[in-house]
């Protein structure tokens, strides 16, 4: 039969991220999808070069849109690890706290696109609107939306007063009766099954072996979560990786919906924890040596390795993220699907192509 | 002076349904918007956006592109002045079939992969809601004895009594005929699809503000068609629409956007089975 | 049909969202808003243009120039954090858009004359700076400072 090619982005109006697929089609069924990128390649790793190493936790926090809280967090670990800092316990938490509100705001932002993405438009209303509240957070505790620029090498930049620590509670008890008729009907109801359910699987060996991250990873069975590496205040918080073993877009949009019940859970108990103090070590010196570290993004592990040569400016700052990782298992599970799951399948994996690219 | 009379009554509907469509339209998205706890836009934002449509500059791809837009749009106003005008049901469907064809046909004269599969979608929805319109001309006409509109107008108890079964199969192409979910499959109200715009992607400026308005004198007529079950009294008849399109809006907005194969197995086989339950049914009490 | 509960409920409740510039939001006190620069306190430290992750602050204590490229910030607030004298605020009213690259020139009161002109803020220890506060304050009596925004 004669094959046609459907480009899929990197301007395309379902996935507002510069990926580029070619869609090899026979008939409605994709038989192959050959992935194009570098559409928005910034730089960011050789500008690590040319800055203080402390200007670039502003730097490496504009290296993705949505989790920039988590990056900078990755970075500062790293950099504290090199100078040997021991960041203050109030830090910690604070820094969880943040992370853990980021994880909820980045993966509502995907259940809302999500949605959208299977033509569910009033879902994806009702999911930004909870998110919303979300933001509304972020920017009351550190000044902005989603680039909040909170953390430095130390510690943190901004304290939460106990006053609006109640407030986050109290909204975070609004988020959580408003996402529960959400989840029931992203979960149970029939047209959205329909679209979702067997949908894109990825078996738990196929997982392993392409080795996907995430939720990617979890929606197929593995209880892989770097949260479980203990970092920040996460060794004094109780929670399970949520993991689900279907590995459809059901399931991975379940993994999701349910680690934001989690970091509602998890934001309460780090403000129920939280031990007073300083919020951050002051810092002398430059940091030598070379280091990695590895946290959880809310679309997977986030990996840097940086090597300092003594110098103020970091010799090498590599990041690995999640994305980079999902897309050899997004391509395993493309063929012999139809196109109108195409950008179902994508969005399960929430690309985050700005991310991959830096 | 009997023709003349349905002509001025043709020429005065056709008017009146321009407008009367693009603030359905309007009405349709402000009621969305607050389904979804949103403002909206102004109700007569469509107006504006055909406005602003028309006078962007002209890019089309090519002529055929061009002529298909006119002959729908014709094809279009022709079948809501033949509905005004008292005509023949039959005749009235054939004419609206044209323009859906001529659209189709625009979408395949250019090489757009996203326009050539929204309008392959495009003739696949045809397929399903045709049948069923055509159902339901035919229990009208099995009803009244004739295919003539002016006969509905001469009963005295409302259709929906003896057709309400037709009348749901008339609702399933209605939705697909809207475009809204589950149904959206060529074309979508906002372009965030697979394909893009599906079958209106390659139109653009005065083509798409002329797609956009034969949209509109479509809606109308599915709506003229659906007022035909309430011809005894103009509150009825206005209840019933209402309540009809309140119905496609609370669809669109509770579920997703499906597959073509969902909508040939699940509404094509249901719509036909109802329709066809419906004509046993006027058989049997004629 | 599960969403259809919502649906009503969004039908019946009121709207969540606002007509923006008709009705404002209240934003809270921590937003990084807009950019404001008092010119008169200024002490030509250059504490922000060597801290700024964009260096999109330059700075000449010889002339007294203070110049920000405004399409380079990224409102990060460091600068107010750092400014010894407060002389950067962030203030929490919406930015206004701008549309293509600007620059905010001011021209502040040239650094009074040190050992070592040359010499580089970073090393200006905390003494030399609160000195150079009680100067400028001891200069300028004026009883409102001008305030510039960009």
């Amino acid at each position: 039969m004669a094959k046609t090619l459907i480009p899929f982005g990197p301007q395309h109006p379902v996935l507002p991220e510069p990926l580029h697929l070619k869609l090899v089609m026979e008939d409605e069924i994709v038989v192959e999808a050959i992935p194009a990128l570098g559409y928005i390649h910034r730089g960011l790793e050789g500008l690590a070069t040319r800055r203080d190493f402390n200007q670039m936790v502003y730097v490496v926090e504009r290296v993705c849109g949505i989790c920039s809280c988590i990056h900078a967090m990755c970075y500062c670990q790293a950099i504290e690890g090199l100078m040997g800092l021991k960041v203050p316990p109030r830090a910690q938490y604070l820094r969880v706290i943040w992370s853990e509100l980021h994880r909820m705001h980045s993966h509502l932002l995907w259940l809302g696109l999500f949605a959208d993405g299977f033509g569910f438009e009033s879902l994806f209303m009702a999911l930004w609107r909870v998110r919303e509240r979300i933001m509304d957070i972020n920017e009351a505790t550190a000044g902005n939306r989603v680039i909040i620029s909170t953390n430095i090498v130390g510690g943190v930049r901004t304290d939460i007063n106990t006053g609006y620590l109640q407030e986050i509670l109290r909204t975070l008890k609004t988020v959580e009766a408003e996402l529960k008729p959400l989840y029931d009907t992203m979960m149970n109801d029939y047209t959205v099954k329909l679209r979702t359910v067997g949908k894109g699987v990825l078996t738990k060996e196929q997982a392993w072996q392409l080795g996907a991250g995430g939720p990617t990873l979890r929606g197929s069975g593995w209880a892989h979560d770097m949260r479980t590496l203990g970092y920040e205040a996460f060794h004094e918080l109780d929670f399970e990786p949520v993991v689900e073993t279907d590995g459809d877009a059901y399931a991975r949009t379940k993994v999701r919906f349910r680690e934001v019940f989690q970091s509602i859970d998890l934001v309460r108990q780090a403000i129920a924890k939280l031990p007073d103090g300083i919020l951050a070590v002051p810092v002398k010196g430059n940091p030598t040596g070379e280091i990695t570290t590895r946290v959880e993004q809310p679309r997977g592990e986030l990996f840097y390795y940086v090597y300092c040569n003594g110098t103020p400016n970091p010799e090498r700052v590599r990041i690995r993220t999640p994305t980079f990782a999902n897309i050899p298992p997004l391509l395993a599970m493309l063929p012999g699907v139809e196109l109108a799951d195409v950008p179902v399948i994508v969005l399960s994996i929430d690309p985050c192509i700005s991310c991959t690219e830096r | 002076m009997m023709i003349l009379g349905k002509l001025l009554l043709g020429v005065i509907g056709l008017a009146l349904a321009t407008f009367i469509g693009g603030f359905i339209s309007g009405l349709d998205r402000k009621i969305t918007a607050r389904m979804q706890s949103r403002f909206g836009p102004p109700l007569a934002q469509p107006f504006y956006d055909v406005l602003k449509l028309w006078g962007k500059a002209p890019m089309a791809v090519n002529a055929w592109l061009v002529l298909c837009a006119y002959l729908t749009l014709m094809a279009s106003a022709l079948s809501v002045f033949l509905f005004f005008a008292q005509s023949d049901l039959l005749l009235i469907f054939f004419v609206m079939t044209i323009g859906a064809v001529f659209q189709v046909m625009g979408a395949l004269s250019v090489n757009s992969p996203f326009s050539h599969v929204g309008a392959q979608r495009e003739l696949l929805q045809m397929f399903t809601y045709e049948p069923l319109i055509i159902l339901v001309i035919i229990g009208i006409a099995m009803h009244t004895g004739s295919f003539s509109i002016a006969s509905i107008y001469a009963l005295d108890t409302p259709l929906l009594y003896s057709m309400p079964f037709l009348y749901v199969a008339l609702g399933i192409a209605f939705t697909i005929k809207l475009r809204k979910s589950p149904f959206d499959i060529s074309a979508s109200h906002h372009g965030h699809q697979e394909i893009v715009r599906g079958v209106l992607t390659e139109y653009t400026g005065r083509q798409l503000a002329m797609l956009e308005v034969a949209h509109w004198l479509d809606v109308v007529l599915l709506l003229g068609l659906c007022s035909l079950f309430w011809s005894t009294s103009a509150i009825g008849l206005f209840l019933l629409l209402a309540v009809t399109y309140f119905a496609e809006l609370f669809v669109d907005n509770v579920s997703a956007r499906l597959t073509w194969g969902w909508m040939i197995k699940r509404a094509l086989g249901p719509g036909v089975a109802l329709a066809m339950v419906n004509l046993l049914w006027l058989y049997a009490i004629k | 049909m599960l969403m259809g509960r919502t649906i009503i409920k969004n039908l019946l409740h009121k709207y969540a969202t606002r007509l923006h510039p008709y009705e404002q939001r209240i934003l809270p006190d921590k937003f990084r808003g807009r950019f404001r620069f008092i010119i008169d306190k200024c002490i030509m430290c250059r504490n922000c243009a060597v801290k700024c992750p964009t260096k999109c602050i330059t700075i000449d204590p010889e002339t007294g120039l203070w110049e920000r490229e405004v399409m380079a910030c990224v409102y990060c607030g460091v600068c107010a954090d750092v400014c010894p004298t407060g002389c950067i605020i962030m203030t929490n009213v919406y930015r206004p858009p701008i549309t293509e690259p600007t620059k905010l020139t001011f021209m502040c009161t040239p650094r009074p004359k040190k050992k070592k002109p040359t010499e580089e803020a970073q090393t200006m220890n905390k003494k030399d700076v609160e000195t150079a506060i009680k100067q400028q304050q001891a200069e300028r009596t004026a009883p409102s400072l001008p305030v510039s925004e960009e």
